[in-house]
C-alpha cells in the first residue's frame, strides 16, 4: 500500500528537522503508542497497538533511520511482528522552505502487512492505514504549529 | 454363487439413521473426545508468504503459565515427512514436514507448536514466541512461477515445475487443418476453500504401547498406515478412530502435519493431546481447491461435428504437494475432458506449479468440475459461433447408447450411458423450447435473461487396483466390508469406507438388509476405526463409497445370505434351492407358516452342534471388493437466469437436473447430496474465490470476504433421473456424491453468459460477482458506442 500527502508546518525547517529525527518525540505521534527505546542515533525501537477495526494487536517495531540529509530528506523503514502479523514500513520525508517560518512536509509512505491482519482485515485495510498515516502527520503538524512545542 | 436378491429395501427412501442424533446434538465429534491429563496445541504460523526463518526464540512461551513445551520443527523430526499417494512420471516432489524449520513457504506454514495446560493459555503463549524471518520474493500466480527468474519455493529442485503431463490421442494436427470453425477460451477455474462444517481437529493418546487417534479425517486407514510407519509403531499398535465427521468435501482427504505432530506430541509427552483449528486456520492450513488456468481450442465442422481439443492447463498447486495433489490436473481432469462427446483428436497438457500459496488438493470433483467446465463452457462458445442451439451440439456430439462400453480418445473406457434420454428429460423439464418467449417477456422488464446447460460424464468410484497402480497411484482402490451376526441374530456392517455425511450408515443398512432378509433397522453399521473394521479400507471420496465401499457389503451379505440359506435349508430339510430369506425369516418356498427365524438360524450357526456337513461354525463374512473398471455416471443441468443490468445482479431463476447415477439405493440421499453439490456447485459459479495479494497474503481469509451460499442464495432444485445401470458392479451402482458440483457451474455461468450474449459479452471469470457483470455490461455498452 501507497500513501503519501503534504503538510505545511508554522515552523522553521531546522526545527521540523529536528523534530521528525527524534525518535522519542516522533515516535509519540504514532498510533498508540506503549513504549519507545532509543538504541543509537539511528535505531529505535516502538511498541504500539494498531488494527483494523476490531482486529488490534500489538506491534513490536525496529526502526532505523536509513537516509538521513539534515534538514531536508530522511527515509525511516519500519520492520516489526504481532502475534500471527508482521508489517514493514518505509517512509520518506522531504522538508522544503515554504513562506518564511514555515516548511513544507512532504511524506510518502509503503507499506506491507503480512498474516492475520492483512487477511481478516484485507477489505477495511487501505482506509484504516491511510488513516493512521494521516494522523501520524496531522500529529506532526500539530506538535510543531503548538505553542507548547516551541519551548 | 450369487443368488438373486428382491430390492424390498434398496431404493427405499429409508430416513437417515444418523440424523436423530446429529441433530439433537448428540453426535461425538473429535473435539468432542476430552481425556484426563489431556494437553492442548496451538501452532504458531508464519504470516510471511516465503521468508527464511533466521531464529525462533520461545522462551518468553516457555516460561507463561501453564506451557509444558514448545516444539519446533528441529525437535519435531521424528514425524517424518508427510505423504505424496500420487506419483506422475517425471514429477519434483517437495519435502513437506509438519513443521518448517528453514524456510515458510506459504502465509500459515506451520513454524513452531505451543503446548498447554489449556487451549487459552496455549493459544496465549504462541502469540509470544518471536520468530526473526528474512522475507524472500514471493510468487503466488502458476503461470508467473513457471517464468524465468521467479522465485524458487524448493531449491533443490530448482525450478517450480512439479510435472508436465500430456495426454494425447488422434491426428490433432490434422483435425484443426480441417476445421471450418475454431473457438478458443482462456478459462481462469479461480482457488476455492473447502469450508467443512467442522474444521479439522486431532486427539491423540499414547498409552501402554498404543497410540489412539481421533480425527477428523476421510482416510482413517491411511491415517494410521501413515502414523504406524512414521512413528515406528507396529500397525496393530495405532487405533485411528475417525469419529462423526462434520464435512470434508476432500478437504480431509489427507494426512495432515497435524496429525503426524499431535500422535508425535501424544508420543514423547505421555500426556492425551489436542488440537482444533478456528476458521481463520482452516483457511490459511487446510488444502484449497481448483486453481487452474486453461487454454481451450475446439476444432469442429459448420454442421457442429467436432473434430478437435486442444488444452493447454497450468494447475497451481501451491507450496507442498498434498496427498492426491499430483493425479487432481492430470488423471482426474485431463482424461475427462472429452466428456460426453465423441472426440477424434486430443491434445492436453497439464503443468503443475508450486506457489507461495496454501497446497491445493481434491475438493468435491477434484479435477472433474475443472474438465467439465472447459468443454462445456467451450460447446456454448462454439455453439455461438456457428450459430447452432447449444442442447442441438450436444445431442450430435453425444457418443451414441450403441457404443458403450467407449473408450474415449483419452483412453479410458466408459462403462455405459445413455445421454440423450437425460438431455430431454432435463430441457422438458425445464421447458427449453419455451425460452425465447420468457426472454423476451424480461426485456420488455428491462432484464436480460439466459438459459444454459452442461452435460457431463464423470469417473467415479475409484478405482481399480491395476488402473490406480498405472496412472502411479501408490495404493489399491478396492474397499472392505465385514459383517458380523451375533448368535442373537444382531447384525453388525464394519464398513472401510469412512462416511463424513453421506449416511452410509443408512445406505449400508439398506444394502445388507435386501440380501439377508432382516429390516435395515435391525442393523447397525460401524465405521471409521481402524481396530473395528477390516484390515484395510481406503477411504471416502471420489464417490467411489457406494460402487466401491457399498459392493463389499453386498458381497459381504451375499455370503451370510448363502450360508443362512444353507443352515435353513438343513433345518427345515429341505434343499437350499427351495428356501426363501425373507422378513426376518426362512422359509421353504410357499410354506411361510414353518419358518425359522432369522435369530433361530445365527444360534444355530454358533450352538454348531447340527450344521450342514463340513460347515464352519459362526456367521460372519469379510470381504475385499476391487472393481474391473471405475463408473462413468452422468446427466444433464439447466439454469435459468435474469441478470438486472443496472445492478449486475443474478438471479437463479429456475433450475432442472437429471442425473443417471445408476441404481439408486436412498433416493432422498441421493437428492441431499444433489442440493448440496449444485449449491457448491453455484459458489464458484457465483460467489466464491479465493484471494491472493502479491505478497502472499491471504486477503479471503474469513467468511466476512468469503461467501459460501446457503439456500437463501439458491433457487429450488427441479430434479430428475434416468437409470442407466453400470455392469461393472453386481448393484449397477455408478455414485452421486459430485455430479452436482461438477454440472452446475458450467450450467450457471453458460445461463448468464447467455442472457448477456446480445449485448456481445462472450466471457466473465467466475465468480459472475455483481460488479464483475455490471463492469462487463458497461464495457460492452461503451463498445458498441
Amino acid at each position: 500500500m501507497h500513501f503519501e500527502g503534504t503538510a505545511d508546518i508554522g515552523a522553521p525547517r531546522e526545527r521540523v528537522w529536528e523534530f521528525v529525527t527524534d525518535a522519542q518525540r516522533v515516535s509519540r505521534c504514532g498510533p498508540d503508542v506503549q513504549r519507545v527505546d532509543v538504541i543509537d542515533a539511528t535505531h529505535f525501537k516502538v511498541v504500539a497497538r494498531a488494527g483494523v477495526g476490531a482486529i488490534r494487536t500489538t506491534f513490536a517495531l525496529d526502526v532505523v533511520f536509513t537516509e538521513l540529509r539534515a534538514p531536508e530528506h530522511a527515509a525511516v523503514r519500519a520492520r516489526g511482528h504481532a502475534p500471527g502479523s508482521a508489517l514493514e514500513m518505509t517512509n520518506t520525508l522531504d522538508l522544503a522552505d515554504a513562506a518564511p517560518g514555515r516548511t513544507t512536509l512532504r511524506w510518502a509512505s509503503e507499506v506491507t502487512v503480512s498474516g492475520m491482519i492483512a487477511s481478516v482485515g484485507a477489505r477495511l485495510m487501505q482506509g484504516a492505514a491511510d488513516k493512521v498515516t494521516q494522523q501520524v502527520f496531522a500529529c506532526i503538524k500539530e506538535q510543531l504549529d503548538s505553542p507548547a512545542a516551541r519551548t | 454363487m450369487t443368488t438373486a436378491t428382491p430390492s424390498t429395501y434398496i431404493g427405499a427412501r429409508t430416513p437417515r439413521k444418523e440424523d436423530p442424533r446429529l441433530i439433537r446434538g448428540s453426535g461425538v465429534f473429535t473435539d468432542d473426545v476430552t481425556l484426563p491429563g489431556m494437553v492442548y496445541v496451538s501452532l504458531v504460523r508464519s504470516p510471511h508468504a516465503h521468508a527464511r526463518i533466521r531464529r525462533i526464540d520461545a522462551a518468553a512461551a516457555r516460561k507463561e503459565p501453564g506451557v509444558v513445551t514448545v516444539v519446533t520443527g528441529k525437535d519435531a523430526e521424528a514425524t517424518g515427512v508427510l505423504p505424496v499417494f500420487i506419483t506422475v512420471p517425471g514429477m519434483n516432489g517437495s519435502k513437506h514436514m509438519p513443521l518448517a524449520s528453514d524456510r515458510a513457504r506459504y502465509a500459515g506454514d506451520a513454524i513452531a507448536a505451543v503446548v498447554a495446560d489449556t487451549h487459552k493459555a496455549a493459544k496465549r503463549a504462541a502469540d509470544m514466541v518471536t520468530i526473526d524471518y528474512e522475507p524472500l520474493p514471493v510468487v503466488v500466480d502458476a503461470t508467473k512461477a513457471l517464468e524465468p527468474g521467479a522465485p524458487i519455493l524448493h531449491e533443490e529442485l530448482g525450478t517450480n515445475l512439479v510435472f508436465t503431463y500430456p495426454v494425447k490421442g488422434g491426428d490433432i494436427d490434422k483435425a484443426f487443418r480441417d476445421a471450418e470453425a475454431t473457438v478458443k477460451l482462456h478459462i481462469v477455474n479461480q482457488r476455492l476453500i473447502p469450508n467443512a462444517m467442522e474444521p479439522r481437529s486431532v486427539v491423540a493418546k499414547f498409552e501402554a504401547g498404543e497410540l489412539t487417534v481421533w480425527s477428523s479425517t476421510q482416510i482413517p486407514h491411511f491415517v494410521q498406515l501413515i502414523l504406524s510407519v512414521n512413528l515406528g509403531l507396529s500397525q496393530n499398535k495405532v487405533r485411528v478412530i475417525a469419529p462423526e465427521v462434520g464435512g470434508g468435501f476432500g478437504s480431509k482427504l489427507q494426512v495432515y502435519a497435524e496429525e503426524l505432530l499431535i500422535a508425535h506430541l501424544a508420543k514423547t509427552l505421555g500426556r492425551p493431546v489436542k488440537w482444533t483449528e478456528d476458521r481463520r486456520e482452516a483457511y490459511l492450513a487446510t488444502i484449497h481447491g481448483r486453481d487452474l488456468v486453461e487454454d481451450v481450442e475446439v476444432a469442429a465442422k459448420r454442421d457442429g461435428t467436432i473434430l478437435g481439443v486442444r488444452i493447454r492447463t497450468v494447475a497451481n498447486v501451491g507450496a507442498y504437494l498434498q496427498a492426491f495433489a499430483p493425479g487432481i490436473p492430470t488423471i482426474l481432469h485431463a482424461f475427462i475432458i472429452p466428456g460426453a462427446y465423441r472426440i477424434p483428436a486430443f491434445d492436453c497438457e497439464v503443468r503443475g506449479a508450486y506457489t507461495n500459496t496454501t497446497p491445493v488438493d481434491a475438493y468435491r470433483g477434484a479435477g472433474r468440475p475443472e474438465a467439465t467446465f472447459a468443454i462445456e463452457r467451450a460447446m456454448d462458445r462454439l455453439a455461438d459461433e456457428i450459430g447452432m442451439d447449444p442442447a442441438e451440439l450436444r445431442r450430435k456430439n453425444f457418443v451414441p447408447p450403441d457404443a458403450f462400453p467407449f473408450t474415449t480418445i483419452s483412453g479410458i473406457t466408459y462403462d455405459s450411458g445413455d445421454y440423450g434420454p437425460a438431455l430431454d428429460r432435463a430441457l422438458a423439464m425445464a421447458d427449453y423450447k419455451g425460452f425465447e418467449k420468457r426472454r423476451a417477456e424480461a426485456k420488455a422488464r428491462g432484464k436480460h435473461r439466459g438459459i444454459g446447460l452442461s452435460s457431463y460424464v464423470e469417473i467415479c468410484g475409484l478405482a481399480p487396483s491395476k488402473a490406480n497402480s498405472a496412472l502411479g497411484v501408490g495404493w489399491g482402490g478396492y474397499e472392505s466390508a465385514r459383517i458380523r451376526v451375533h448368535p442373537t441374530g444382531a447384525v453388525q456392517v464394519f464398513t472401510g469406507t469412512s462416511p463424513h455425511g453421506q449416511g452410509h450408515e443408512t445406505s449400508w443398512a439398506q444394502i445388507a438388509a435386501d440380501a439377508i432378509g432382516v429390516s435395515p433397522d435391525d442393523i447397525e453399521v460401524r465405521h471409521g476405526d481402524t481396530f473395528e473394521s477390516p484390515g484395510m479400507g481406503v477411504g471416502t471420496f471420489g464417490s467411489r463409497s457406494l460402487a466401491v465401499g457399498g459392493i463389499a457389503v453386498h458381497n459381504a451379505a451375499q455370503k451370510i445370505r448363502e450360508k443362512v440359506i444353507q443352515i435353513g435349508a438343513h433345518l427345515l430339510e429341505a434343499s437350499p434351492a427351495d428356501v426363501v430369506v425373507e422378513g426376518g425369516k426362512v422359509f421353504v418356498k410357499g410354506v411361510p407358516e414353518k419358518a425359522k427365524a432369522f435369530g433361530e438360524i445365527s444360534m444355530a450357526a454358533y450352538l454348531a452342534s447340527n450344521l450342514p456337513d463340513g460347515m464352519e461354525p459362526g456367521l460372519e463374512a469379510t470381504t475385499y471388493y476391487d472393481p474391473p473398471n471405475f463408473t462413468f455416471p452422468f446427466g444433464t443441468h439447466v439454469a435459468e437466469v435474469e441478470v438486472d443490468p443496472e445492478t449486475g445482479t443474478i438471479e437463479i431463476i429456475r433450475y432442472s437436473a437429471c442425473d443417471d447415477c445408476g441404481r439408486q439405493i436412498n433416493p432422498m440421499i441421493v437428492e441431499g447430496q444433489l442440493h448440496g453439490g449444485i449449491t457448491q456447485g453455484i459458489g464458484q459459479a457465483l460467489y466464491e474465490t479465493a484471494v491472493y495479494d502479491a505478497n502472499g497474503q491471504l486477503l479471503s481469509g474469513s467468511m466476512m470476504e468469503y461467501h459460501v451460499p446457503t439456500a437463501a442464495d439458491v433457487p429450488p432444485f427441479a430434479l430428475d433421473h434416468t437409470v442407466t445401470l453400470t455392469k461393472t458392479n453386481p448393484l449397477g451402482v455408478k455414485g452421486i456424491g459430485e455430479a452436482g458440483t461438477i454440472a452446475s457451474t458450467p450450467a450457471v455461468v453458460n445461463a448468464v453468459i447467455d442472457a448477456l450474449s446480445p449485448l456481445g459479452i462472450k466471457h466473465i471469470d467466475m465468480p459472475l460477482t455483481a460488479e464483475k457483470v455490471w463492469q462487463a455490461i458497461r464495457k460492452a455498452g461503451e463498445a458498441r458506442r
